[in-house]
């Protein structure tokens, strides 16, 4: 069976209230080739001191995931192992593609600074990378993970962009040879309210009902559900505690374990 | 805080003229829903299917501190402060709490501490705006400006020691010297500091002067250029104060803080 998923990207009302567009940007896909059934799904948050973060959150998304289906159907060319250097030449190829926009609009490329977060699952295989703040959580059926904590700065308010010259740095890439059963993707409007800091741990309750509700429903519920899960991240209290935009990718595979 | 718990109303549906079913009969008849959701304690799911028939049933928060954004207030107090200026400053300082206690979030996130100089005293270590003593500061002594700020900084990195050990994040620290005269104390090594501070983003230093303040020494003391107030408009002061400590715990990643002009209660 394969992947059922679902995607959104919401304005926060630090934004909405200034009749600003949201700066975040989210791509999910299943997909099927050679017998094999694969997710991708990717984040990205644009800067919010930017006046492009958003452009470049959008570019850096559909530009990576071209490459990532272009990867997966020339076959076996996903990185394995310790191999981050496909990951770092995605990046690369997603700056290029931001520079490009950058060059014509005559901005720096700075203008269009985003976070990049990605997944990349198949029956044995789970990649995931990250630059800057947002997280990854896996669900096994026995517990919940975050693949990496959010890699903020110092203070509150920074954080960590593919457009910085430093982003090599910032890299962070893990590779599995087990796909989990349940994962979800999120910027950090959502961080927040789904991650205890205090004890560094995934918020069970917040992604147990999600992920079994997207399991439950059949594939034409999903509408409901993403029309539920858009509600919810809009609503007065959510937006009370994180006015930021937010994203959230959810992806299940019934089959896997 | 339980606010997020339980969002959706716990009315039973209307269900026409029959009678309430017991949860025996409600388990019965859905336990395809019970099996999924029951089991694990979350029964509030199962219901609200139930009832609502949404498909997204009623999730729970992570609980986490606010982030912090705190202010270290460096209060000369020495005894040429006496009269008019101790009492407009401590009007004004009454006025920046007032400011911050009115605002839902910033009396969350904004942590004031006090410390004041002519002699070195901790008035109050970080404490959000609701915890104000209203100290009623006293004018005496002479003004250990070197002194009062090397405790300062010591106050603040204690203070993100314990934010960085209870996973509470916070803001880049600011540091407001106001001053009405010129040190009495060696303030070499301070000013190496806040330059040292300033350079590792550890905190920003802004130094207000008042009234016959050494102008020429707290521009050797702050990297970003100091103001003078005008006369001694300490509540304008405050109040700018305040907005900009509140637009500051608003900020989200990325975001840059940008001061509005201290027009208002500075000279220039």
């Amino acid at each position: 069976m394969t992947w059922k998923h679902l995607s959104l990207s919401v304005t926060g009302s630090s934004h909405s209230s200034r009749n600003e567009p949201g700066q975040d940007y989210c791509r999910a896909g299943a997909l099927r080739f050679s017998d094999r059934d694969y997710f991708v799904g990717l984040a990205a948050d644009g800067a919010g001191s930017t006046t492009h973060g958003g452009i470049g959150a959008g570019i850096a998304c559909e530009a990576l995931y071209t490459l990532i289906l272009d990867a997966i159907r020339s076959g076996g060319a996903l990185p394995a192992g310790q191999d981050s250097v496909t990951v770092k030449a995605w990046i690369d190829a997603c700056r290029e593609a931001i520079a490009a926009r950058s060059a014509a609009d005559g901005l720096p490329l700075r203008e269009y600074a985003c976070t990049l977060i990605g997944v990349v699952a198949t029956d044995g295989y789970l990649l995931c990378f990250q630059v800057g703040d947002g997280c990854i959580v896996t669900g096994d059926g026995t517990g919940y993970r975050a693949v990496f904590w959010p890699e903020q700065g110092e203070y509150a308010n920074t954080t960590f962009f593919i457009t910085d010259e430093a982003f090599p740095d910032h890299i962070k890439t893990e590779y599995g040879t087990t796909a989990p059963a349940e994962i979800a993707l999120f910027t950090d409007g959502i961080q927040n309210l789904v991650l205890s800091f205090a004890t560094r741990t995934v918020h069970e309750g917040f992604f147990k009902p999600l992920f079994a509700a997207l399991k439950k429903n059949p594939e034409n519920g999903i509408a409901d559900l993403s029309r539920h899960l858009r509600a919810l991240l809009l609503s007065d209290d959510v937006n009370a505690r994180s006015d930021d935009d937010k994203t959230l990718v959810l992806a299940v595979n019934p089959d896997l374990p | 805080m339980g606010l997020f718990d339980r969002k959706k109303s716990r009315s039973y549906p209307k269900r026409g003229k029959g009678t309430r079913m017991t949860l025996k009969e409600f388990e019965q008849r859905y336990s395809d829903y019970y099996h999924t959701y029951g089991k694990d304690g979350s029964s509030q799911m199962s219901n609200e299917l139930l009832y609502d028939q949404q498909p997204l049933g009623p999730v729970t928060f992570a609980e986490n501190p606010e982030p912090r954004c705190p202010c270290l207030l460096l209060l000369d107090t020495s005894g040429s402060m006496a009269g008019k200026p101790i009492t407009e400053l401590n009007a004004g300082l009454r006025s920046f709490y007032e400011e911050l206690q009115g605002d839902s979030l910033a009396v969350k996130r904004v942590e004031v501490a006090l410390l004041s100089f002519g002699p070195v005293r901790v008035i109050s270590e970080f404490n959000t705006a609701d915890f104000f003593l209203d100290p009623t500061l006293e004018a005496e002594g002479d003004t250990p400006l070197g002194e009062a700020i090397l405790a300062g900084i010591d106050l603040i990195r204690k203070r993100k020691d314990e934010y960085r050990a209870n996973g509470i994040s916070f803001y880049r620290p600011w540091i407001f010297l106001i001053t009405d005269g010129s040190p009495t104390d060696e303030w070499q090594r301070a000013a190496a500091m806040v330059r040292e501070g300033e350079s590792a983003k550890s905190f920003a230093f802004f130094a207000v002067g008042v009234q016959n303040a050494d102008m020429s020494v707290l521009s050797q003391i702050s990297v970003r250029q100091p103001l003078k107030l005008q006369g001694l408009k300490f509540r304008e002061f405050f109040q700018w104060l305040s907005n900009s400590m509140k637009s500051a715990s608003r900020s989200n990643p990325g975001d840059r803080i940008l001061l509005s002009p201290p027009s208002g209660w500075s000279e220039i």
